[in-house]
């Protein structure tokens, strides 16, 4: 599963990323994941399944999920303070 | 002394509290341009516990650093600063937005 992580300016949402990534790691799956901000969705979002947005982009779901036609899902704000990487892929799993 | 991912931590917190109550005031808004103004106000009010949560956060990060705690400041939590400045001046500015809208909605009743 290829996953866009959308925040505002794309840093907090890296550090998201690379706890996602130790985390599909640690269960063999395939998975792959880049953050942008929201200035940069547009040049990358073909090349992915599904998208999730950081909570400070909340308000933006309707606007990308037009706009790229991807599934588009809100990390929720405790799980993404604490890097919950398991509680993500669940919800990610509802999505597709 | 505080090692790198316990200060990581504690800028996530500050951000996702910030960012939670940033998006939720937008969402606020949008519920008002709209005439949702109940679901507005709900959301704003949802929207300042946000903000207030990420003050916490920021104020324990202070408290540490006033306790010779924090060894160092990188620039991620600067950027945690960042978020938690913008938030909270969003989430003001979004409540007289709202006001605005109410004002032009129903007029003027104060």
């Amino acid at each position: 599963m290829k996953l866009l992580l959308i925040c505002a300016g794309g840093a907090s949402t890296s550090i998201l990323m690379k706890k996602m990534k130790k985390y599909a790691d640690s269960k063999d799956m395939d998975f792959d994941v880049i953050a942008v901000g929201l200035s940069g969705y547009e040049d990358v979002y073909k090349d992915y399944d599904i998208i999730m947005l950081g909570p400070q982009v909340s308000y933006k779901k309707d606007i990308i999920k037009e706009a790229t036609g991807k599934p588009v899902g809100i990390v929720a704000q405790l799980d993404y303070a604490l890097g919950n990487a398991e509680n993500i892929f669940k919800q990610m799993e509802q999505l597709t | 002394m505080l090692d790198n991912e316990k200060l990581e931590d504690q800028g996530m917190l500050i951000i996702s509290n910030a960012g939670a109550g940033r998006g939720m005031a937008f969402e606020a808004l949008a519920d008002a341009k709209k005439g949702g103004f109940t679901e507005a106000e709900e959301k704003m009010r949802r929207a300042e516990k946000y903000i207030h949560d990420s003050h916490a956060a920021h104020s324990e990060l202070l408290k540490m650093d006033s306790h010779g705690e924090v060894e160092y400041v990188d620039l991620f939590l600067s950027h945690a600063q960042d978020h938690v400045m913008s938030a909270a001046l969003a989430v003001e500015l979004i409540g007289e937005l709202i006001d605005l809208h109410k004002i032009m909605k129903e007029g003027n009743t104060k």
